[in-house]
């Protein structure tokens, strides 16, 4: 096994809301290693970019908080480092690419700026040496013409260069572990394939490892080589992508990859998940998808499902595989 | 075979610009083609799919078909009827037939009315005789929403039952064609699968000609007969599905197709991505609009627009590989 970089176990974020309780994530544990590519996938609502917020400690309290559970960057527990501690590994050791390139820009200042300025905070390097950088960053990510965008807002730029902005700032101090919650969602599909293309790059050239947030099945099957599924709060599978794609085992999984079009099939109608994700303020007793799950027993509905480690490195959280590690392949 | 169809719509080199303000007070008018002469045909009982990026005058088409927008050009023919000549009151007949589908189930629905008076209120405004309460629940059940929803608020439904509620009133004039205007792009994924399959049964059984638009070829692949894909308010290819997705012909729709990630880790491919940014639809090049982003850009395609040629029967490509003069 390689090195482990990040660990997180049993993480528990909630939000007190006026209509009550909401807990976002619950119980989600996941090891990623030294230049890995993780993608956590799930539906809006799943937690999957609660989860990313809570490891960055970006969760605002009140109403959020993260209830229990350790997160171990190298060894430390990020949730125990004082606010001083955490800003420093902000941004610098672990960033993050926002969702949305147009609201994650600052308007009132320059691109430059902006890229430059993580790295004067966190290197105490001069101004002139972080513009250097800045555009040596904005080269490459692809940018015709840096100098010339160092000196642009936000608004005078694209969805796709914005993004490449969001991109080159963080990774302005070289990152052990970037966080991408959802980059390409807001892109349209070249653009979307010139920045999966970036990341890519980026990652080999700069052995960063990569936690990729989406919802978007074939984006993760180009980039991922684990996989992390999420249902209502919690990791309901994971293992390496090609084994999650040949033979999901959770019923969950099963139905998101069946559900999908596929651009190199015919078929005359798309296989459905019936219903709709439960309401956080009102979630099932037992397992969470059991109102939705084909496969549903007895025990489904009375008690939840541990979260169990198969061989393989694989996991999964459903009662069809309890004590039946050995029929798994 | 599709050229022994009726023909129900025939959109005739429509044009919608829209004025923009240039920079500083006193500064040259100048204009944002959004859409910039398209021409196609729906035939009755089809899906046509109509794809391009963000931008490209997709959406602008479809309000066009609906009258949202009054073009600055162009001719739109509904069996045979020129129905950008007839007057607001004239054309309302018309539009009963001609419904839509909007995009974002959140803002398209009043979020002070109940369900029931939004389905029921295109009955109402069009004086529907008969019992409005009965016919709207009729609606419901038909897109798959119980009966008890009949007096709650949008807010207290997910996204894709809104979207069922925003088919229910499409359909509630018994329309021939529904201009969908991305109708699954703001679904989650199992969810999208439940409203395609729900438009799949309806235009059978109702006998629904759409107009798709969308910016998702894998759902396009799945519900369209034919396709047309547009760049920077021009279409560029128009072609029955399979020939468009087996034979793609225009590089615009090569590159397209090529950057759709496939959910197969198997299948990984070498990101061939179309380099450059879109350029701007107010500041179009002279030419072919895909030049600054094209590998096989000569120096024709620099100077004269391409025309959109029938290269073989029902395949229509705007490019000069293809021009044989």
């Amino acid at each position: 096994m390689t090195d482990t970089i990040l660990k997180v176990r049993d993480l528990k974020t909630f939000f007190q809301v006026e209509e009550g309780l909401v807990v976002a994530v619950d119980g989600v544990d996941f090891d990623l290693s030294v230049k890995e590519t993780l993608a956590i996938v799930g539906e809006s609502g799943s937690g999957k970019s609660v989860t990313a917020l809570s490891i960055l400690r970006l969760i605002q309290e009140p109403p959020g908080k993260i209830s229990s559970g350790e997160i171990l960057y190298q060894g430390k527990d990020l949730l125990k480092l004082t606010n001083n501690a955490m800003r420093r590994i902000r941004g610098n050791e672990i960033s993050m690419i926002f969702q949305e390139p147009m609201s994650s820009l600052n308007p009132v200042f320059t691109v430059g700026r902006q890229i430059s300025e993580v790295m004067i905070v966190h290197e105490k390097i001069s101004k002139k040496e972080a513009e250097a950088r800045a555009i040596e960053l904005i080269k490459l990510v692809g940018i015709p013409n840096p100098e010339k965008c160092m000196k642009n807002y936000p608004h005078q730029l694209s969805g796709g260069m914005r993004q490449r902005i969001m991109i080159a700032i963080a990774l302005a101090c070289k990152p052990k572990i970037l966080i991408a919650d959802e980059p390409t969602t807001a892109l349209d599909v070249t653009i979307q394939s010139q920045i999966l293309k970036l990341m890519l790059d980026l990652k080999n050239k700069l052995d960063t490892a990569i936690i990729i947030i989406t919802h978007d099945l074939g984006v993760v099957a180009q980039l991922a080589e684990n996989i992390m599924i999420m249902y209502a709060g919690r990791a309901v599978e994971f293992g390496d992508a090609r084994s999650i794609f040949k033979i999901p085992l959770h019923p969950y999984t099963e139905g998101l990859l069946n559900s999908i079009p596929k651009i190199d099939e015919n078929l005359k109608r798309l296989k459905i998940i019936e219903g709709t994700v439960p309401s956080p303020f009102d979630l099932p007793k037992g397992c969470k998808f059991s109102t939705r799950c084909k496969y549903i027993m007895k025990v489904c509905r009375e008690k939840e499902p541990e979260y169990q480690s198969l061989k393989d490195n694989r996991k999964v959280r459903c009662w069809k595989y309890s004590g039946a590690e050995e029929n798994v392949g | 075979m599709l050229d022994k169809k009726r023909e129900l719509l025939v959109v005739d080199n429509l044009k919608m610009h829209f004025v923009v303000r240039g920079e500083g007070f006193l500064s040259e008018r100048k204009y944002l083609r959004a859409v910039d002469g398209i021409s196609f045909t729906i035939y009755e009982g089809e899906v046509l799919g109509l794809v391009g990026e963000s931008g490209c005058g997709k959406t602008t088409t479809g309000k066009l078909i609906v009258r949202l927008l009054e073009p600055t050009e162009g001719k739109i023919f509904y069996k045979g009827t020129d129905i950008l000549s007839l007057t607001r009151k004239q054309f309302r007949k018309y539009r009963r037939e001609i419904q839509m589908i909007f995009q974002d189930p959140y803002s398209s629905l009043d979020p002070r009315q109940t369900i029931g008076k939004t389905i029921g209120e295109p009955l109402k405004v069009n004086k529907v005789k008969g019992d409005i309460d009965k016919k709207v629940k009729t609606l419901m059940k038909e897109v798959g929403l119980l009966e008890e929803f009949y007096n709650r608020y949008p807010h207290e439904f997910s996204g894709g039952q809104r979207q069922r509620i925003g088919v229910a009133r499409a359909l509630a004039l018994d329309p021939t064609l529904i201009v969908c205007d991305e109708p699954v792009s703001a679904l989650d994924v199992s969810i999208q699968a439940q409203i395609i399959n729900l438009m799949q049964d309806l235009q059978e059984k109702f006998q629904l000609t759409y107009l798709f638009i969308s910016h998702d070829m894998s759902v396009v692949k799945h519900m369209c007969d034919r396709v047309a894909v547009m760049y920077l308010g021009k279409l560029v290819e128009l072609a029955e599905k399979d020939k468009l997705f087996e034979t793609p012909k225009h590089p615009y729709t090569k590159v397209l197709l090529k950057s759709i990630p496939v959910p197969d880790p198997d299948k990984k491919k070498e990101q061939e991505a179309a380099m450059g940014d879109v350029p701007s639809s107010i500041d179009l090049p002279p030419g072919c609009r895909f030049q600054s982003r094209c590998k096989e850009c000569k120096d024709v395609c620099k100077f004269v627009e391409p025309e959109l040629l029938e290269i073989e029967p029902g395949h229509f490509v705007r490019c000069y590989l293809y021009n044989s003069k």
